[in-house]
């Protein structure tokens, strides 16, 4: 046996010469390449672009919401850290405050020291946020009418007491009536 | 491979010697040639690589199918060349094809036998031939492969390595090892010629 015969045709192998000489007839014989027709010349566009962008534009969007949740969890967080113990003034406002019971009617400028209860956080924090929210509102201020609207409303209370009354006597008649 | 994704790769270079164009190899440019569709291009693709699809083909199919296959292989890798994204892998790539085309025809086809030089009628040494071929479609495929590549179309071992794709190392241990595999299936001793 000749490795390099095997390898590269140097040498000599009599069972390999042997075994290629059987097997040439089988060998490959060169015919002409087929035809092309000119359908086949049209090539199957690649999408890499296409899926490339599509990936960036998912993750994208995944961060993106990531982000806001991280952001709202954070600021909630903040928000009851900044609250968690209910401040006197506060419970004023929203939380549950327990006056002493025997004094009854105290009023709420009462000197008196308020007892503080804390709650939950999440619900300390709402009644906070609530109660902000009722100070932020403006006061609200007296309306005032022009002389057509003032008008408007005399005849319009008037016609509604007179329709008021006449209901009145409708249903007085057929209550008689059912007596 | 396409355009865009061969000048990534390619970048790093092409930035560094941007006066000097990037040398393409021969092959690259000739699948290029192909992509766009250049009929002559397609033709020494053809002859070049032809052998090895016989090979792969001849390992695994009768004789008398191979032929056929061997053209419909080809343009099926003409329809599909935008796929090929390594131009260094288009012998591999081009052997994957011819390998899920015989899949597809095992698929495909009725049971039919080989008809063997016997019922042909022809010399004893086409039917030694047969039993030889046999013997070499009975190994494991990595060796039948390159055996067939060796001893049916006549290769040596660089020119296997070089249309496959696989090392030189490789090839020369799929060979030495089908070799001594066929030499015990055939009952040949191992003496020196």
């Amino acid at each position: 046996m000749n490795n390099d015969y095997l390898w590269d045709k140097t040498g000599n192998d009599a069972d390999i010469e042997r075994l290629e000489t059987l097997l040439s007839d089988l060998r490959y014989q060169p015919v002409a390449p087929p035809t092309l027709v000119q359908k086949q010349l049209v090539f199957e566009p690649r999408r890499t672009w296409f899926r490339r962008s599509l990936a960036r534009i998912l993750a994208g969007g995944v961060a993106g919401v990531l982000l806001v949740g991280v952001w709202f969890l954070i600021s909630r967080r903040d928000i009851s850290n900044e609250t968690t113990p209910v401040s006197a003034k506060d419970t004023q406002v929203g939380a549950i405050t327990q006056a002493p019971a025997k004094e009854g009617n105290v009023p709420r400028s009462d000197p008196e020291p308020v007892k503080t209860v804390y709650l939950p956080e999440r619900k300390a924090a709402r009644r906070v946020i609530a109660a902000r929210a009722v100070a932020a509102k403006p006061p609200r201020r007296p309306e005032r009418l022009t002389r057509q609207e003032r008008y408007a409303y005399d005849q319009l209370m008037l016609a509604l007491s007179i329709t008021g009354s006449k209901f009145k006597a409708v249903s007085d008649t057929i209550n008689r009536t059912e007596d | 491979m396409s355009d865009r994704e061969f000048a990534g790769t390619t970048y790093f270079f092409a930035a560094e010697s941007a006066a000097a164009p990037v040398s393409e190899s021969p092959r690259s440019r000739m699948i290029s040639a192909i992509k766009a569709g250049d009929e002559q291009a397609f033709g020494d693709f053809y002859r070049e690589f032809a052998p090895l699809v016989h090979a792969i083909l001849l390992a695994r199919l009768p004789r008398h199918e191979v032929q056929d296959i061997v053209q419909e292989v080809f343009l099926a890798a003409y329809r599909h060349i935008g796929s090929l994204r390594d131009e260094n892998a288009l012998g591999g790539w081009l052997a994957r094809i011819a390998r899920n085309y015989v899949v597809d025809h095992y698929r495909a086809a009725r049971p039919a036998d080989e008809l063997t030089g016997d019922i042909e009628g022809k010399r004893d040494l086409r039917l030694e031939a047969s039993e030889a071929l046999d013997a070499i479609r009975s190994l494991p495929i990595a060796y039948r492969e390159t055996l067939v590549l060796r001893l049916v179309e006549g290769m040596s071992g660089n020119e296997i390595a070089d249309l496959t794709g696989l090392s030189p190392d490789s090839v020369r241990v799929n060979l030495h090892r089908g070799m001594n595999l066929l030499r015990k299936s055939l009952g040949i001793t191992g003496k020196k010629g």
